[in-house]
């Protein structure tokens, strides 16, 4: 599953490099997520913006990812492609999750978050 | 004079995977083939979403064996995609489709969130004319996902 991370200011950003995230990959998403945690308590946006298509199995796995967090550490997601956001609004998840446009968005609401 | 009628046939596509790691090329032929056959991008996206439900939920509960199958055949019509999926798997529990209401969130606590159970409230959401029967050793599912969404 290819995933990349990166710090930007005081988020961690997790960089999904697939255009899909379904039953067939869900545990390898799942174990790759884990395995780029960093050990802050800093929030961290789930970028999407590579990923056209979620099934239901891979929206499970990104609410199991949101679980491994805890109450302690927040994530959001950014970059929602259409049939992603369709998914996202159809199961309601779109009401739980933070959703920005752009990690750049997920920044700049962060930052204002913090000095607010 | 014999004066036979023809109706032009409906374009039609035919799909046939026998397991999970079919599905992901099964619904990139179906994709590609309802953008030959002029679908908006809305339609071909609810169909998509559909039928990555309807073949995974097969897959991980109704084929149970190597000589299990799912046929696809899905007809353009005016209205939307006419859609019939057979597959010789298990029988639906009580003969009927799950009814699939969303799974409950409650919001502030993190740890009772869904990860499952959403599969059927998106099928309902997004198609019509959902029918499910027991024929023979086959189940059949048929559904219609209309034009405009």
């Amino acid at each position: 599953m290819k995933m990349n991370t990166m710090r930007t200011g005081p988020l961690q950003v997790i960089h999904v490099d697939e255009d899909r995230i379904d039953a067939s990959v869900a545990i390898a998403f799942k174990d790759r997520f884990r395995s780029l945690l960093d050990s802050s308590t800093d929030p961290v946006v789930l970028d999407l913006s590579k990923v056209d298509f979620l099934d239901s199995s891979g929206l499970g796995a990104v609410v199991a990812v949101r679980k491994l967090l805890g109450d302690d550490r927040r994530l959001d997601l950014s970059g929602l492609r259409p049939a992603v956001d369709k998914v996202m609004n159809l199961t309601r998840m779109n009401t739980v999750f933070a959703i920005h446009a752009s990690v750049d968005d997920a920044l700049q609401w962060h930052q204002a978050d913090n000095i607010a | 004079m014999i004066c036979v009628e023809t109706t032009p046939a409906a374009p039609a596509t035919t799909v046939t995977i026998t397991g999970a790691a079919q599905v992901r090329p099964a619904l990139h032929g179906i994709c590609r083939w309802l953008d030959d056959v002029g679908c908006n991008a809305g339609q071909i996206m609810r169909a998509e979403i559909v039928m990555a439900e309807i073949l995974n939920n097969i897959v991980e509960h109704a084929l149970d064996g190597a000589s299990n199958r799912i046929d696809v055949l899905i007809e353009l019509a005016p209205v939307g995609l006419m859609v019939e999926v057979r597959d010789t798997g298990r029988a639906m529990p009580d003969g009927v489709l799950p009814n699939g209401p969303l799974p409950g969130i409650r919001p502030q606590d993190v740890s009772s969130w869904p990860e499952g159970g959403f599969g059927w409230a998106m099928i309902r959401s997004l198609a019509e004319n959902l029918s499910y029967q027991r024929i023979g050793d086959e189940n059949v599912v048929t559904l219609c996902i209309m034009a405009r969404g």
